[in-house]
């Protein structure tokens, strides 16, 4: 079953986004997302089901392909997690990444890009 | 000279006549007076009636309107007077000067209102206006008062005298030469060439018409014009040059004035270039860092993908050890299946009996039966992982660059930092610096402050261009005298006109005392300077206090350096209070070798003292002058401790006293200590 | 204390006994009085150094002797 071609973030995803484009940490709130991802599987692989998570819809809309332009990404987390609908995690895990790193940024104060590594 | 006495009458706080008496014999006269009393008006008092000028305490010169007393002003009286008894060559003098109301004002609210008159009496007579301002200006001119009338802080102009190539070191060098009497063999020596030149025009004038020598007198007039224009010339070039360092003194002072400016303003142009380059760093490093975050998601998710490759190669292990059992029984299966076929042992390599056979087909049976293979699921399971891997390991193969980022943030980080302090403390303080410093002098800037010193340059090389080219005029009007005194000679040698010759004569009578002062300048100054450094030695240390200050050594601007008896060499950076008591060394020096009398009158002089110099330059004012009037405060020196201390110098001790808040009077003080 | 012309005096003095003796020390002195008194007179100063100077060489015969 083909998934969605596009998809939203959250309001706290958006601005969490925004904040690191705004501190010329990435060009486009897209590659903070595609990082948001990575962080949120490097650092918390274990603690998150990307398949339980659940996001309202918004009006920050991308196409999917914005963020995994060759599949790659798809193929992994299909791989990884073994799920048929490899995009919704996809898309969970950038949101959740974002807002944990928005929060986080949030109670120390500071952006500090080395925090996410 | 000797000052005998000095009456003030509705100047400055003192509205009555009111007089300090100086005895007939020489020491030291004290009159206290705290602050504000009136002890500068004292001194300013002398100034008026000497020099005719005042200084208020904003610095103002002859803002004479503010020192007539505002008593006297309620009381309608708008003149002020200070007169001045002195004897000078066995002479008694009154110069009596006053500001008056000019005719026509009722009141006067500025100092345009107002005007000087100015009386000298002579032993009883009175002399003309013109004959009274020269006398005045005789016995006191403005440049040689300075070192007799002063207060403690002009002290502070004499460590110029230390700096021989500073433009008021070089002023100050020429009032010290004044008093010394340089100038009597200087214009003694010019005065004479003028006379001696007066003298051969005359001569040229009567030559001219003598045949023999005709031709010489007209080859010198042409000489002497060209002399005139030489000398015209060297007026101009002067004139402009003179300009000029009027207008550089300006500029020193202006320059000297936003000194701070421009150091401020260069710190903070240090202070901009420093957080630039730290800004230059930030984004450097943020722009590096941004690169290798760009594609960073595969090698951050690299160690999650190698381990669940180590998972599932674990996972793998039982699975593929069971593949490969079941492969190796497959394998034997088939071995014994040939057998059976071939009816021969490959293995022990002999025909196979049916009993064996049996025995084989057995076996295999058994084989079967321990079944450990995979199951289909497991097969599934097997293909699923080895597929994992597959996609898994394409994604693992690259480099962790964490650390990298970390090691540039850090730099990022720290240059932040210096930068924002840079920001936000530095350039603040050294914006608010400058902003006060922008108030103090009303309206300069930085530009302004800068250009100051380029202008000061520019002038000072221009007055270099005009002392080259004053130098050359001066080569040139030394070749043309030369040749109109070999043309004078030749006229002389070949006249038969006895008058051309007894001019002649009389020219070389003239020239001849012009070479004594010129000769006499060299000498006299070598002479002044040993005298000067002797005389300054002698009382500095006669007030010196430290074990290693040996002497004196002096310049050729007359300024004056401590020696170290224990190397010989000058004292590098002497203290504010040290400045003070050679200063009044060479003050004691120069009124020793100056080739006239006068008094001493010091306001305040101690104010960089501690309590020991204090005390020793207090023992040491009796040498100083003849006559020396001090105008210390209560608490500057200790009243009892200078009376020991100068003993019978003391000629009298008064006390400015206070009638109300706009009057004084000057009276006996009591001595109760 | 010293507060006088007599060191200027004694220093052309010797100037013009070592070296120019045929100078009257009086001119010498005469000059050094005029010019002491007209210090803040220019002109005064240079009239009355060239009177004295003028006065003086008129004493100058013609035939090298001085009218003393």
């Amino acid at each position: 079953m083909a998934e969605f071609a596009q998809f939203t973030i959250t309001d706290a995803a958006y601005e969490a986004a925004s904040k690191f484009v705004e501190e010329k940490w990435f060009d486009s709130a897209n590659e903070a997302g595609i990082f948001a991802a990575a962080y949120a599987i490097r650092c918390h692989f274990d603690e998150i089901d990307p398949g339980s998570l659940y996001y309202p819809v918004s009006t920050h809309n991308y196409g999917y392909s914005s963020f995994d332009p060759d599949g790659s990404w798809e193929i992994i987390i299909k791989t990884l997690y073994n799920t048929e609908t490899p995009r919704a995690y996809f898309r969970n895990l950038i949101i959740w990444g974002l807002e944990d790193m928005g929060c986080r940024i949030r109670e120390s104060g500071v952006l500090q890009i080395t925090d996410f590594l | 000279m000797r000052f005998k006495k000095i009456t003030v009458e509705n100047f400055g706080p003192f509205k009555d006549p009111t007089s300090v008496d100086f005895s007939a014999r020489n020491g030291v006269s004290i009159v206290w007076g705290r602050n504000g009393r009136g002890k500068t008006t004292l001194l300013n008092a002398f100034n008026f009636v000497l020099n005719g000028t005042v200084k208020d305490r904003d610095g103002n010169v002859d803002n004479f309107l503010s020192f007539i007393n505002e008593a006297g002003m309620n009381e309608g009286k708008y003149t002020f007077k200070v007169i001045l008894d002195l004897e000078n060559n066995g002479k008694a003098y009154r110069i009596v000067r006053s500001i008056a109301v000019l005719p026509g004002v009722d009141k006067p609210t500025s100092n345009n209102h107002l005007h000087m008159v100015l009386q000298v009496n002579e032993s009883g007579n009175i002399l003309s206006p013109a004959d009274s301002e020269h006398f005045v200006k005789r016995i006191m001119t403005k440049e040689v008062s300075r070192f007799f009338l002063f207060d403690g802080e002009l002290l502070t102009e004499y460590e110029e005298l230390l700096n021989e190539n500073s433009v008021r070191g070089g002023s100050i060098k020429s009032s010290i030469e004044q008093i010394l009497g340089m100038p009597i063999l200087t214009y003694g020596a010019s005065d004479s060439e003028s006379a001696a030149s007066t003298i051969a025009t005359e001569a040229r004038k009567v030559a001219q018409n003598e045949e023999a020598v005709s031709k010489y007198t007209q080859k010198l007039d042409a000489e002497e014009d060209t002399l005139k224009y030489q000398q015209q010339e060297l007026q101009r070039l002067k004139e402009e040059r003179d300009a000029c360092i009027l207008n550089r003194n300006k500029l020193q002072n202006l320059v000297e004035d936003t000194e701070k400016l421009r150091q401020f303003s260069e710190r903070k142009k240090n202070i901009e270039e420093n957080m630039n380059r730290q800004h230059q760093i930030c984004d450097d490093e943020q722009r590096a860092i941004a690169r290798i975050l760009k594609d960073s998601w595969q090698w951050m998710i690299a160690p999650v993908l190698r381990k669940r490759l180590l998972d599932l190669q674990s996972a793998m292990a039982d699975l593929h050890g069971k593949e490969q059992t079941s492969k190796g029984r497959e394998i034997i299966i088939e071995y014994i299946q040939q057998a059976i076929k071939e009816i021969y042992c490959p293995v022990c390599d002999h025909p196979i009996s049916q009993n064996e056979r049996e025995k084989l087909e057995a076996k295999i049976s058994r084989i079967k039966a321990e079944t450990d293979g995979l199951s289909p699921e497991e097969k599934v399971q097997l293909e699923s992982y080895r597929a994992q891997q597959a996609i898994l390991t394409g994604y693992t193969s690259v480099a962790d660059q964490a650390q990298e980022i970390k090691v540039r943030y850090e730099r990022y980080a720290a240059a932040l930092v210096m930068f924002t302090d840079f920001k936000e403390h530095d350039l603040r303080e050294i914006e608010s610096d400058l902003e006060a410093l922008r108030k103090n002098a009303a309206g300069t800037n930085e530009k302004a402050a800068f250009e100051y010193l380029d202008q000061f340059g520019k002038v000072s090389a221009k007055i270099a261009e005009y002392d080259q080219g004053i130098n050359r005029v001066n080569e040139e009007i030394e070749k043309t005298k030369e040749t109109i005194k070999k043309l004078s000679m030749t006229i002389f040698e070949k006249s038969r006109n006895k008058d051309v010759v007894l001019a002649n004569k009389k020219v070389a009578f003239a020239e001849t005392i012009a070479a004594i002062f010129s000769e006499g300048i060299d000498v006299y100054r070598d002479k002044l300077s040993r005298d000067v450094e002797r005389d300054a030695t002698e009382i500095f240390m006669k007030m010196n206090t430290e074990e290693d200050y040996g002497g004196l050594r002096i310049n050729e601007n007359y300024g004056l350096t401590i020696i170290r008896k224990s190397d010989g060499k000058p004292v590098p950076k002497r203290s504010a209070g040290w400045e003070h008591m050679v200063a009044f060394a060479l003050i004691g020096a120069l009124h020793k070798n100056a080739p006239f009398d006068g008094p001493v009158i010091m306001d305040s002089p101690f104010y960089r003292l501690d309590i020991i110099n204090t005390k020793s330059m207090v023992k040491a004012l009796p040498l100083i002058a003849n006559q020396v009037l001090m105008l210390p405060y209560p608490g500057e020196i200790d009243p009892s401790a200078t009376r020991t201390d100068i003993g019978d110098y003391i000629v009298q001790e008064l006390e400015i006293a206070r009638i109300s808040s706009n009057e004084s009077t000057i009276k006996e003080m009591s001595t109760n200590g | 204390m010293k507060n006088n012309l007599d060191e200027l005096r004694s220093t052309l003095e010797s100037i013009r006994a070592a070296k120019y003796p045929d100078i009257p020390a009086e001119v010498i002195s005469a000059i050094i009085d005029v010019q002491n008194q007209n210090q803040n007179d220019p002109a005064r100063r240079q009239r009355e150094t060239q009177k004295l100077i003028i006065q003086y060489s008129n004493q100058i015969k013609a035939d090298g002797g001085d009218e003393q």
